[in-house]
């Protein structure tokens, strides 16, 4: 038929690299299948028909399978075509319908397909269309747990085909894992003021204007592209409302998406265990840490948010201390910077709890001393792991570098002026260390005036006490020696 | 328990590539006897040997291994099974290796190449898919001042990949297939579709990473040495700085690049670039 012909020609010109061309002719076909099956309901007639004796020819239901079937391909083949053209969201539709029909006409393997709809879940995330992402997540768990359940032909499954089971539930655990964290980290990002901190103005706002919402995220809801036969709709439907798929707004809600995330965390970790999968174990506990800081946003009281740090610290330091640096060097400086910025914030938040009593005890000043000091500790670990070989700091940083090295500078530069003590010669001892990291980074801004638009707020503040910290050590200076 | 003595060392990586034909694997092996002619493989060894004899003081364990990677699939070429299929693992001291994989010191270069002949049947068609990776491990136990021993270990990964006519395919070390526009005709790389419309850091995607990345992942960047020798063809586009450029890239710019022309009528010319 004209249908099969045209889908033909779209692979033809494809693979001439006229992939415009290509595009014209599968439109064709997709647009005469729609145009077909609106005016008639019932397939053409397969080309081979033509050929066959009366008795031979195709049942009907045989016929309308290989038509769905062609159609499948010509709107994979589209996936690709649209793809190629950079047209990335048409590609993404695409793909998602050929799923949808894969399970509804052609034959599809359970987990094969369970992986690639957790795969295109991930695309959702990249767009924020959290409803979307979820339906495909939950489609995977639905349909993986098919395999499991089909018998096999042969009934020798091998050790290695139940490990690779175990391997690919992992894979899309890890899937749910970067669900849980995008959608915590949107909301957040639609609830932060311009410190960080959480904006109860905003969240009164955003509350009230999803009591609005509601309805159209319905009507949105229907006209989505839903897998599945009833039945299988039934079971998806099930494990989506294990967990929203709107941003939280209170800590309550946050936590319910936290503890789903926290739950693929285990999951996950079962198979990829540390001795044996290091980078996928670190990636996963990564997540799990980024999982209990944007949970740390939600939280109102300062101890409990810095008991959620500390769990941070307890899984990423042991691990790090295992590594070896030398094979393991981004992930190494990774865990460094992440272990020196969870330090420094649980600082911090020490400080805001002693501010708020009539006098800082000297339990509250060890703790706050102990904090700073390991924060600067990793910050250094992490500014010692860019030197050459030679023990040599680098003249220039890289770019990707650059960042992170400039603001570990500045954190340290901080940290020791916030280390309190009562002895006048560590205090000035502290200033100075204060002032040499400051006065890095000014120094190293003009000498690379590049490097200005990657650390702007900092170089200002840093400019501000390299002018101010000199005048107040002359001070103490003069107060200390009595004469 | 963490070992006391962390080791340290160095990783080198050397690096074939170019399209099939080009002479890669003369490149690497050449003629194994003759002293004119031996490839970066034999020469390594007789270096590091003679290097070992010069020593003092000092015990040396040398390991060798050969593996090919097809398809995703890892061959062990100097194990007797070779059917088996090799896992890739990782050790948080001693970085990425492989289950099971064997090494050996001596005779090793001949039972590797027969092995990699053996089980194709056009030799030429296999190896041009297939990447083959040669490691020489070479430990030094020395004692310190401190009366401890501290071991040093020394890894130098001498890699022929596939023909980079087929780099596309075969998805050569983090770069994107950018070029082929061609539709795959079977719905089994719809996977592959959906992968590369993924393109954010907040994401997992099941299986980007090749198998030879992760492998050479220790030796890629950082404080790895690289080299990368890339042989043209008469008939390749020579001069092909943006092939050199991607691998370069995702080598992280740290290779050094030796252009090696191989056998055309005019050109012997070398270019460090």
């Amino acid at each position: 038929s004209f249908f099969l012909h045209l889908n033909n020609l779209g692979i033809l010109w494809s693979e001439r690299g006229e992939i415009k061309t290509a595009q014209t002719y599968l439109e064709s076909a997709e647009a005469l299948y729609n145009q077909y099956m609106k005016e008639n309901g019932n397939p053409p007639l397969d080309p081979n028909e033509h050929f066959m004796a009366e008795e031979e020819t195709l049942a009907d239901q045989e016929r309308s399978k290989r038509f769905e079937k062609a159609y499948t391909h010509t709107l994979y083949y589209l996936a690709q075509v649209y793809q190629h053209l950079e047209m990335i969201e048409k590609a993404a539709q695409y793909c998602h319908t050929t799923l949808k029909r894969q399970l509804e006409y052609s034959g599809y393997y359970p987990v094969e397909w369970a992986l690639n709809a957790a795969t295109l879940s991930q695309y959702y995330l990249t767009k924020q269309c959290f409803m979307e992402s979820r339906h495909c997540l939950a489609a995977a768990n639905v349909i993986f747990s098919q395999a499991g359940q089909v018998p096999s032909a042969e009934d020798n499954e091998t050790e290695q085909d139940q490990q690779d089971l175990r391997q690919r539930k992992a894979e899309i655990a890890r899937c749910w894992i970067k669900y849980c964290l995008t959608l915590l980290q949107s909301a957040r990002k639609s609830l932060e003021d311009n410190i960080g901190e959480l904006d109860p103005d905003r969240q009164s706002e955003l509350k009230a204007q999803r009591k609005k919402e509601e309805d159209e995220k319905e009507k949105g809801r229907k006209k989505a592209v839903l897998f599945g036969t009833s039945d299988l709709c039934d079971s998806i439907l099930a494990t989506e409302e294990k967990v929203s798929c709107i941003c939280p707004l209170d800590f309550q809600e946050a936590r319910e998406v936290f503890l789903v995330g926290q739950n693929y965390v285990h999951e996950a970790k079962e198979f990829f265990q540390f001795d044996g999968y290091v980078t996928d174990h670190i990636e996963i506990v990564q997540d799990h840490s980024a999982l209990f800081k944007v949970l740390a946003f939600f939280e109102e009281d300062y101890e409990r948010r810095c008991k959620m740090h500390k769990r941070r610290i307890d899984m990423l330091e042991p691990m790090y201390v295992d590594l070896n640096p030398q094979f393991y060097l981004l992930i190494s400086r990774q865990l460094q910077f992440e272990l020196a910025d969870t330090y420094y914030e649980m600082m911090d938040l020490k400080v805001a709890i002693g501010n708020r009593l009539e006098e800082l005890d000297s339990h509250t000043i060890k703790k706050i001393n102990s904090l700073a000091q390991l924060a600067v500790k990793y910050y250094e670990l992490f500014l010692d792991s860019l030197r050459n070989p030679d023990k040599i700091f680098p003249e220039k940083l890289e770019d990707d570098v650059l960042r992170p090295a400039m603001v570990a500078k500045f954190h340290i530069a901080r940290l020791y002026g916030k280390l309190i003590t009562s002895d006048g010669k560590k205090q000035l001892e502290n200033m100075q260390s204060s002032l040499e990291y400051y006065t890095f980074l000014v120094d190293y801004c003009e000498k690379h005036p590049e490097a200005v638009q990657a650390i702007e707020t900092e170089l200002e503040l840093s400019k501000e006490m390299v002018g101010l910290l000199p005048t107040r050590m002359e001070r103490l200076k003069a107060k200390l020696s009595p004469f | 328990m963490r070992s006391p003595r962390r080791r340290t060392g160095f990783n080198g990586t050397i690096l074939a590539y170019g399209q099939t034909g080009t002479g890669k694997t003369y490149t690497m092996q050449g003629a194994w006897a003759d002293p004119e002619k031996r490839g970066v493989i034999p020469s390594s060894f007789e270096h590091v040997f003679t290097h070992i004899s010069r020593s003092h003081n000092q015990q040396y364990l040398v390991r060798a291994s050969y593996l090919e990677i097809y398809q995703e699939e890892i061959r062990d070429l100097l194990a007797k099974d070779q059917s088996k299929k090799l896992e890739l693992k990782e050790n948080p001291e001693t970085g990425v290796y492989i289950k099971d994989l064997s090494s050996f010191v001596e005779h090793v270069m001949n039972l590797g190449s027969q092995a990699r002949a053996v089980g194709s049947t056009n030799m030429n068609e296999h190896s041009s898919r297939s990447h083959a990776i040669f490691a020489i491990t070479v430990e030094c136990s020395q004692a310190g001042p401190d009366g401890e021993d501290h071991i040093r270990v020394g890894k130098l990964n001498l890699v022929d990949l596939a023909g980079s006519e087929r780099q596309s395919k075969m998805g050569g070390p983090g770069e994107r297939p950018k070029e082929a526009s061609k539709i795959n005709l079977s719905l089994s790389a719809l996977g592959n579709v959906i992968s590369a419309l993924v393109d954010g850091k907040s994401t997992h995607v099941p299986y980007r990473d090749s198998k030879l990345t992760r492998l050479l992942q220790d030796s890629l960047g950082g404080n790895a040495k690289t080299l990368m020798v890339a042989t043209l063809g008469p008939a390749s586009h020579s001069r092909d700085s943006k092939l050199t450029r991607l691998l370069q890239d995702s080598l992280g710019g740290n290779a050094k690049t030796l252009m090696v022309a191989t056998l055309g009528p005019a050109s012997h010319s070398y270019e460090e670039s």
